[in-house]
């Protein structure tokens, strides 16, 4: 049966996405909010397994990868589909800057979307003779913004203007030929004014022109400007739809709103929920010239991740229908969102990813993960040996995604461990208890030290926080008793650092020895 | 733990050049459709230049992504349809249709069919030995690679002189970088994040390191760089010049030259180690695959992209130019798409 995939958008990045995925026969349901579909789209309209819904939001999303039942509206009218995965791909928006400046808007300030227009581009270029571009004066630009800039004043240098400058703090070059652009807009007489600490000044006439004053940074001498028209730039910000879209999908967003939160577990196309997958100006600040790549990845990315079955139920979570009491701890902290709320709680495992954050969680111990159990009853003594009688027993608890790797890493170099070191490798350390720690002190001679990965770096976003918490109230109630808490320690660490993780073992195992 | 659909030897395959970054994601993304992979790599070692680069977190990720090269590593290794092959060097390409290759892996021959090829060979990191930094003559000179590598394999920031922690450090950006002398137009785009990353986390081990960052404009990177930037010039001098030249002086510590734009004149200064910013150029192979595989490369050195989409032959990651970890992923599954959708058009 054919991959049923909805893609949100209505822009360049997803017709390319809806483009890579009928290539490879995957049935499309497009929706948009706006009222007809990009002309791009024309193209591949004569294909009949599109199925296109324009003027037409998300309502809800129930179920996981494979079988998410999506509740659309269309004036009032209710459209319920199922697909196997969701695409997102909305355009961002732009976010004049004239405010920042003190500027208002006026035929002479424009903003640099208004200077692109093709509808007044000639008009402009033919009727004035000096221009300033301002760009990235008072916020950080980008190198989007940055190509737009040179691109327009080196459009003015060739219609025959000779006077164009470009005020700017950091030159943003960190993009596809941006430096030979740089050094084109120079060749062809444009002028740039870098500004580091000090900034310009900003003067409005009643003609709406912009007078700008600055002193040069280099030669200390100072300018003013009022050029016949000023260019502001332009900020890119995630499209207003990305919030309730968030919502609705339960999808978790970054510091200015895109819909991936700043985790480098999900690049390239990945979000928190299995099966929904975001690409582009959805994604983050990117230039149309990444969007093929962006929505290769994502296409690809669909194909990839869409078999369903292609699991062990005894790595996934399992609720014990008679422990539950509904407190629904589960479902607030599932980081993929994968607990299905009906008359009974239940853990779809489809989209399940196994953290275990819900097992430690759960105050009534009703969840369970086959798989888990099992490692922490046995932990792998293969490759370390356990027991020896001089030297303190030590176990740490590592995260399989970092301390687990940093450890074999400092194996395969051959770095020096502690003796009595016993690993027990854990799919995320949200997954270990308050009674596993517990436990752990009770049978450990010397000590428990748990590695989790650095914060912002874990798979299931705030599992390695959860950790830190439970180990400092154990901490707290075990030097209560009289217990020294220097036997329970936790550290962060990355997959990459074998000689970090060796170093803070043979650290914790010098201290455990001074301890007795 | 995963159940595999056991779905028999693969039926099509595809040569993925260079066991980098993105010669891992892409070769990653073909075996899971089921393609069959012959990944070469030139060392013997697969994960390219990422794989030497440090943790940069300082109990905080600060998202530089060498990390993300360990587990596609792993996932490399455990897939059945890829089949690395490393310590190789191409000897014979062929492409009329289906593209035969043979390649030298120590004293014996391996030939591979293939219905496509990626060419994922990486970059080659700028030597700086001709700049006037005194790069392998002072001691106390080194390179963000040099640097992040003490650092990954030595968990610690020492002078290589004495093996003491430099009480300051001067960071030198666009080090074969956007220099018109070199020919060599392009920013490397990655390198203010590596530094700026790697100065937040030597403050973070010893606050007290005085550390001042040579540039010429702070390049933007990461998701919350509006943030990470004003703090860093909290902590770090920030100097906006790229200076002269570095001499030696007391005790090993070399002596920057620079102009001072706030006092408007040159200014030397002593400081206890420097690192210099190298950049990224093009790989040293890029001539001799380019005349091999008849793929034509930019006035830079680098690859062309998107043009050998009839041929079969696609470019993928820092062979193209100079990308992040995270673009050189994104870049390799665009190539691997691109791979099956011409795959499929020649099946038509």
């Amino acid at each position: 049966m054919a991959l049923k995939t909805l893609v949100i958008g209505n822009g360049s990045c997803a017709f390319d996405i809806v483009d890579n995925l009928l290539s490879k026969n995957v049935e499309v349901i497009i929706a948009t909010r706006d009222n007809s579909l990009h002309q791009k789209f024309s193209e591949i309209m004569g294909q009949n397994i599109t199925e296109i819904h324009t003027e037409t939001t998300i309502h809800s999303c129930t179920g996981a990868i494979g079988n998410f039942t999506i509740s659309m509206k269309n004036n009032n009218k209710s459209i319920i589909r199922i697909v196997d995965c969701i695409v997102i791909a909305e355009d961002s928006f732009r976010k004049t800057l004239f405010a920042s400046y003190g500027l208002s808007p006026s035929t002479k300030t424009i903003s640099l979307s208004d200077l692109d227009n093709p509808e007044n581009y000639k008009n402009i270029a033919d009727e004035n003779k000096s221009f300033v571009l301002l760009k990235g004066l008072k916020f950080e630009s980008n190198p989007v913004i940055s190509k737009e800039v040179m691109d327009s004043s080196i459009k003015l240098a060739s219609h025959g203007q000779s006077k164009i400058y470009i005020l700017t703090k950091n030159l943003k070059v960190a993009g596809n030929r941006l430096e030979a652009l740089y050094r084109k807009a120079k060749k062809a007489g444009i002028i740039f004014i870098k500004f580091t600490d000090s900034e310009p000044e900003f003067f409005q006439g009643e003609d709406g022109k912009t007078c700008i004053e600055f002193t040069d940074e280099v030669t200390k001498k100072n300018f003013s400007l009022t050029p016949d028209i000023t260019v502001v730039d332009e900020s890119i910000v995630p499209s207003d739809y990305l919030e309730t879209l968030a919502k609705t999908f339960g999808l978790n967003i970054d510091c200015s709103g895109f819909l991936q939160s700043d985790n480098v577990h999900r690049l390239p196309a990945y979000t928190n929920r299995k099966g929904i997958f975001v690409a582009g100006p959805s994604r983050g600040i990117s230039s149309p010239e990444d969007y093929k790549a962006e929505a290769g990845t994502a296409a690809i990315a669909v194909l990839n991740n869409s078999d369903k079955n292609n699991y062990d139920i005894k790595d996934k979570a399992y609720i014990n229908k008679g422990g539950c009491v509904r407190c629904l701890t589960c479902y607030r902290i599932c980081p993929h969102k994968t607990i299905s709320l009906n008359s009974t709680l239940s853990v779809m495992p489809e989209g399940c990813e196994g953290c275990g954050l819900c097992t430690a969680e759960c105050p009534k111990n009703a969840i369970t993960i086959e798989n888990l159990d099992h490692k922490f009853l046995i932990p792998d003594d293969k490759i370390q040996n356990a027991d020896s009688a001089s030297k303190p027993r030590i176990t740490a608890f590592c995260c399989s995604r970092s301390a687990a790797e940093a450890y074999k890493l400092a194996v395969s170099i051959g770095l020096t461990l502690p003796e009595g070191l016993k690993i027990v490798e854990v799919p995320c350390a949200g997954s270990i208890s308050l009674t596993h720690i517990l436990n752990s002190l009770k049978n450990s001679t010397g000590g428990t030290i748990i590695l989790t990965c650095h914060e912002g770096n874990c798979f299931s976003e705030k599992g390695n926080v959860f950790a830190h918490n439970r180990a400092k109230s154990v901490s707290k109630m075990i030097s209560d008793a009289g217990y020294k808490k220097e036997r329970l320690m936790t550290y962060t660490i990355a997959s990459n650092m074998g000689k970090e993780f060796s170093n803070i073992l043979n650290d914790f195992e010098k201290n455990i020895i001074d301890l007795e | 733990m995963i159940k595999r659909k056991h779905k028999g030897m693969p039926k099509k395959n595809v040569l993925v050049i260079g066991g980098g970054v993105a010669g891992l994601a892409a070769a990653l993304e073909l075996a899971e459709q089921e393609i069959g992979v012959d990944l070469i790599e030139k060392s013997e070692f697969l994960g390219g230049h990422a794989a030497r680069f440090s943790c940069k977190a300082s109990g905080e990720c600060v998202k530089c992504g060498a990390c993300i090269v360990v587990e596609k590593l792993k996932k490399s290794f455990l897939n059945p349809n890829i089949r690395i092959h490393t310590g190789c060097k191409i000897k014979k390409f062929e492409n009329n249709g289906i593209i035969k290759t043979r390649v030298d892996k120590e004293s014996s021959e391996i030939s591979f069919e293939s219905d496509a090829a990626i060419i994922a060979s990486g970059f080659k990191p700028f030597n700086p030995v001709n700049k006037p930094f005194g790069y392998k003559r002072f001691n106390n000179v080194i390179t963000n690679i040099d640097l992040e590598e003490m650092l990954k394999l030595e968990d610690d920031v020492v002078r290589p002189s004495d093996k003491r922690f430099p009480k300051s450090i001067a960071f030198i950006q666009c080090v074969g970088s956007r220099d018109e002398s070199l020919n060599h137009l392009w920013c490397s785009h990655v390198c203010c994040g590596s530094a700026l990353r790697v100065a937040k986390k030597i403050k973070s081990i010893k606050p007290e390191t005085e550390i001042t960052f040579f540039y010429i404009d702070v390049q933007t990177f990461g998701k919350d760089f509006q943030e990470f930037y004003d703090s860093m010039k909290q902590e770090i001098r920030m100097v906006r010049s790229i200076p002269g030249d570095i001499l030696i002086s007391d005790n090993d510590c070399p002596q920057i030259t620079f102009f001072d734009s706030e006092k408007n004149c040159s200014i030397d200064e002593i400081f206890e180690m420097v690192v210099l910013s190298i950049g990224l150029t093009p790989g040293e192979d890029n001539k001799n695959l380019s005349e091999l595989m008849d793929i034509k490369l930019d006035d830079s050195g680098f690859f062309k992209s998107g043009e050998n989409s009839s041929t079969g032959i696609f470019t993928a990651g820092t062979s193209r130019g100079p990308m992040s970890i995270e673009d050189a992923i994104l870049d390799g599954g665009r190539a691997a798409l691109e791979a099956i959708k011409y795959i499929d058009r020649k099946d038509l």
